[in-house]
């Protein structure tokens, strides 16, 4: 058993518990989200920062040195005092729906207007809260340079969801929200012109790519580019023509579609994108890695990019927890 | 016996280059741990990077450089393996890539004969039996 104090009180858990599960089970009522260390929600402040990296994995540097903490990351027993979170641990910006189209039957596309001071990279992601509580994480798919107070979002829909119902709905548009964030390491270093990138995705893991591609090739990134975008079906791609243009444009990039399932004669490859990727780059040594998507995916590849020679440390992952 | 073959492994940890080597043989050592199909199931879901760091510590220790982490760290962290069916094999695979590895980095064979035994003192707290 460990224990640790919160809000003045103590609290007993065994060894290995998370922060988090401690203070559900002891009936103290902590916000949640994910459990898997990337929306941010169960954020909580310890007195001095800690140590280990996990505790604070995706932080900035200001909350991990003023002490604040995943509480689903963190074990019992690596922690003394404990408190809710600073007030605007993660900075809170109101903002509306400005647009809102499909991009395939099962994409929606929507624009948000957030208040002024707004800034963020391509590839970041953040927590929206709608008037009545209900929150999700979406990255953040517009690039950086076309930073114009407004961000979009690709999100799928889930044939059922809460969210998905409310958000196929058009009439959503002018809807108000609130904006925390944003968060999230998986973005285009300005210092990384000499890479190759490869980029693994499938299904609207595409948004964050999509950002981080056109801070790339905004930033005339001179090294090969290589994207390949998966989904069972060509049907479930979305962006293709937009793709395409850019890799004509732009003569170091190659875009792959593939799906499970292509007919004869299709401009997709068949098969999986990782397995496709490896396929093709055998040896990614030297190379930035980009994958964000389905947690299967994404940590496939992140396991499968570094045995194929790709430095750990260059490999940004996005895994979309099922919210 | 022990205190001479821990001379003998403090030049080897010195004679790679001290903590950079390690990084290196870390990384190589990793790579051939996670491509190895008869072990690479205990590795599934874990968190590569703090993963990444605990082989540091382990190769630190099996090349005599400081070692951070006791016989029971060893044991209560190999717990759920073992559960899991950990068992002598999967160890002798694991002291397999340490030596391939060693081997891609140019180390002699006495060499690796002498890290193999250092890993081998390991074997009864990873697998449980202490």
């Amino acid at each position: 058993m460990a224990t640790f104090e919160f809000e003045g009180g103590q609290v007993s858990a065994p060894d290995g518990s998370t922060v988090l599960d401690a203070l559900i089970e002891s009936g103290h009522p902590v916000d949640h989200g994910c459990k898997s260390g990337a929306c941010q929600r169960c954020l909580l402040r310890s007195t001095s920062p800690l140590d280990a990296k996990s505790a604070t994995a995706g932080l900035s540097e200001s909350l991990r040195s003023s002490g604040h903490f995943l509480s689903c990351q963190t074990r019992v027993e690596q922690v003394e005092e404990v408190y809710f979170p600073g007030e605007a641990a993660v900075p809170k910006w109101a903002a509306e729906i400005t647009l809102h189209r499909f991009l395939s039957p099962s994409v929606v596309h929507l624009r948000l207007r957030l208040a002024d001071g707004f800034t963020y990279r391509a590839g970041q992601f953040v927590r929206v809260e709608w008037e009545d509580g209900l929150q999700r994480s979406y990255s953040i798919a517009t690039p950086t340079s076309l930073s114009s107070g407004e961000i979009d979002f690709q999100i799928r829909l889930i044939p059922g969801g809460q969210m998905s119902t409310r958000v196929s709905d058009a009439s959503i548009v002018g809807a108000k929200l609130t904006v925390h964030g944003p968060m999230g390491t998986c973005v285009y270093p300005s210092d990384s012109a000499h890479e190759p990138l490869l980029m693994v995705t499938s299904g609207t893991g595409l948004a964050p790519i999509w950002g981080v591609l056109n801070d790339a090739l905004d930033a005339g990134h001179p090294a090969p580019i290589t994207l390949y975008h998966g989904s069972s079906t060509v049907a479930g791609l979305y962006f293709g023509d937009e793709l395409q243009a850019l890799s004509r444009r732009h003569p170091n990039f190659v875009f792959v579609p593939c799906a499970d399932a292509v007919e004869e004669g299709s401009t997709c490859r068949e098969g999986n994108p990782l397995q496709l990727a490896l396929q093709d780059l055998p040896d990614l040594e030297g190379y930035r890695v980009y994958s964000c998507g389905h947690p299967a995916l994404v940590k496939l590849a992140q396991r499968k990019c570094y045995i194929a020679g790709a430095d750990l440390s260059r490999i940004h992952i996005d895994s979309f927890e099922p919210q | 016996m022990l205190t001479s073959s821990r001379v003998n492994m403090s030049t080897l940890y010195e004679k790679l280059g001290g903590a950079g080597a390690v990084d290196a043989a870390v990384d190589r050592f990793y790579r051939k741990v996670l491509a190895d199909d008869r072990i690479n199931t205990y590795f599934e879901g874990v968190d590569m990077e703090k993963q990444a760091g605990k082989q540091k510590a382990f190769l630190t220790m099996v090349f005599g450089g400081p070692a951070n982490y006791s016989g029971q760290d060893m044991k209560n962290g190999h717990a759920h393996l073992v559960a899991r069916g950990l068992n002598d094999s999967h160890f002798d695979a694991v002291v397999e890539n340490l030596g391939a590895t060693l081997k891609d980095m140019g180390v002699s064979n006495e060499l690796i004969s002498e890290v193999a035994a250092l890993a081998e003192t390991t074997r009864e707290a990873v697998l449980g039996r202490i």
